[in-house]
């Protein structure tokens, strides 16, 4: 019995979601997100039992709250009728990820999210939705356009969704006790020796900034290693007796970034060119001159010729 | 200060990581599917890509293998070429067609 008690949870998620995107506006859409935040809810109550273990309930307590903050706005993204409102529901969708992606000690990554989403990728798209606003004429003054109130097929939609989030529970509620164990202090602890050890600039500085007289060796590699969960760096003061330096361990920054350069530097110069090729295709694309465009645009902006070259007179 | 030195600080659950992966994921599909408007389409594309970053970021703090992060820039890579090209696109069908209605574009179909 218990074993099915996650996908009813799923399931009321479902006819959450399902009466929000098909209902209009009102007592209906409102019931249906409680709903559907209710089930989702109890689907994570349910997860919480599950081995991979918390070991911090305040971060786990915050990680849920950035959750359903996202999930929240990422529904209220799909239901607004007008498309300006959904991309500012994403950027709360972003915000709220990043905030789960720092619970989840990826700091560096909550916070090029922030500047790549939130500040280039959503600016873009705001430009683009301004851009293509239809003008209204003037009866239907502020109108929003049928194909942004009537969604398409909502049923099979949510069918979809309901089915993929059916798996992923699957997954989640019987495959976890299945993955190797979860690292521990002592994995940790390596990378940050490995890590260390390949950074030998960093290790000089940090020693040279503790102020322990130490005389430097010429070469730093191989030089820290663990003592008691603690980062050590080994070395002799100017007397020759052994001396140890407490050395503070490299932050997620410096290990993301070596694994970067260190691992996919091929990659990394993919991922360049295919950025320049989508600025080359975006200009492309975007320049080509449509037949009639000008008419069309005349038609959308609402103003005729005469209007358009009369304000061109006047800003001569 | 301490927080952020000790080593039990953001020790979040895996099961709740995935878990919102996958809404995440399941409510992007449906709204791509229900929705007929082609930028919220794509806006759609993006709340998925939001739901990889997730899987990839838990399942990297899971084994401590931060290659999970360094897809996640790739994925930025991906999401703003992406939106560099589909934002073109869509200025060019708009001006063809003046509006943003995805069955505006059904020829191929039929």
């Amino acid at each position: 019995m218990d074993a099915i008690l996650p996908y009813i949870a799923t399931l009321i998620a479902a006819v959450g979601l399902l009466l929000v995107l098909a209902a209009r506006p009102g007592p209906a859409r409102i019931g249906g997100g409680l709903i559907g935040l209710a089930g989702l809810a109890w689907l994570f109550v349910q997860a919480g039992s599950l081995p991979g273990g918390v070991e911090d309930t305040a971060a786990d307590v915050l990680f849920l709250i950035f959750a359903l903050v996202a999930i929240a706005a990422a529904v209220q993204m799909i239901v607004q009728q007008r498309p300006v409102y959904s991309a500012l529901f994403f950027v709360l969708v972003v915000m709220s990820v990043c905030g789960a992606l720092v619970m989840l000690e990826a700091f560096f990554m909550a916070f090029a999210m922030v500047i790549v989403y939130a500040g280039a990728i959503l600016i873009t798209y705001m430009f683009v939705l301004m851009l293509a606003q239809q003008a209204s004429d003037g009866d239907h003054e502020g109108e929003i356009p049928s194909y942004d109130r009537i969604p398409r097929d909502p049923v099979s939609a949510v069918f979809v969704a309901v089915v993929f989030m059916a798996i992923v529970v699957a997954a989640t509620f019987s495959g976890l006790s299945d993955l190797a164990p979860a690292a521990d202090r002592q994995v940790r602890l390596d990378a940050d020796v490995a890590l260390l050890n390949v950074l030998p600039e960093q290790v000089r500085r940090d020693v040279l900034r503790s102020g322990v007289d130490v005389v430097l060796p010429d070469s730093m590699s191989g030089a820290v290693s663990t003592q008691d969960g603690k980062l050590i760096f080994t070395g002799v003061d100017s007397a020759g007796a052994a001396v140890t330096v407490l050395v503070p361990p490299p932050g997620n920054t410096s290990h993301v970034g070596w694994s970067l350069v260190a691992m996919f530097p091929a990659s990394l110069e993919i991922a360049g060119v295919i950025l320049l090729m989508a600025m080359f295709g975006a200009v492309v694309l975007a320049r080509r001159e449509v037949e009639h465009a000008e008419e069309a645009l005349a038609k959308v902006t609402g103003r005729d010729d005469a209007e358009f070259s009369e304000s061109k007179e006047d800003s001569e | 200060m301490s927080m952020l030195a000790s080593d039990t600080f953001a020790a979040v659950s895996l099961a709740h990581a995935l878990l919102l992966s996958g809404a995440l994921m399941a409510i992007g599909m449906a709204g791509f599917l229900s929705r007929r408007n082609l930028i919220v389409m794509f806006l759609c594309t993006e709340l998925m890509f939001q739901a990889a970053i997730v899987a990839m970021v838990a399942f990297g703090r899971w084994y401590w293998d931060f290659s999970g992060q360094i897809f996640v820039i790739f994925i930025l890579t991906v999401a703003a070429a992406e939106a560099a090209l589909a934002l073109a696109l869509v200025v060019l069908l708009f001006r063809r067609r003046s509006t943003l209605d995805a069955e505006a574009w059904t020829e191929l179909r039929e």
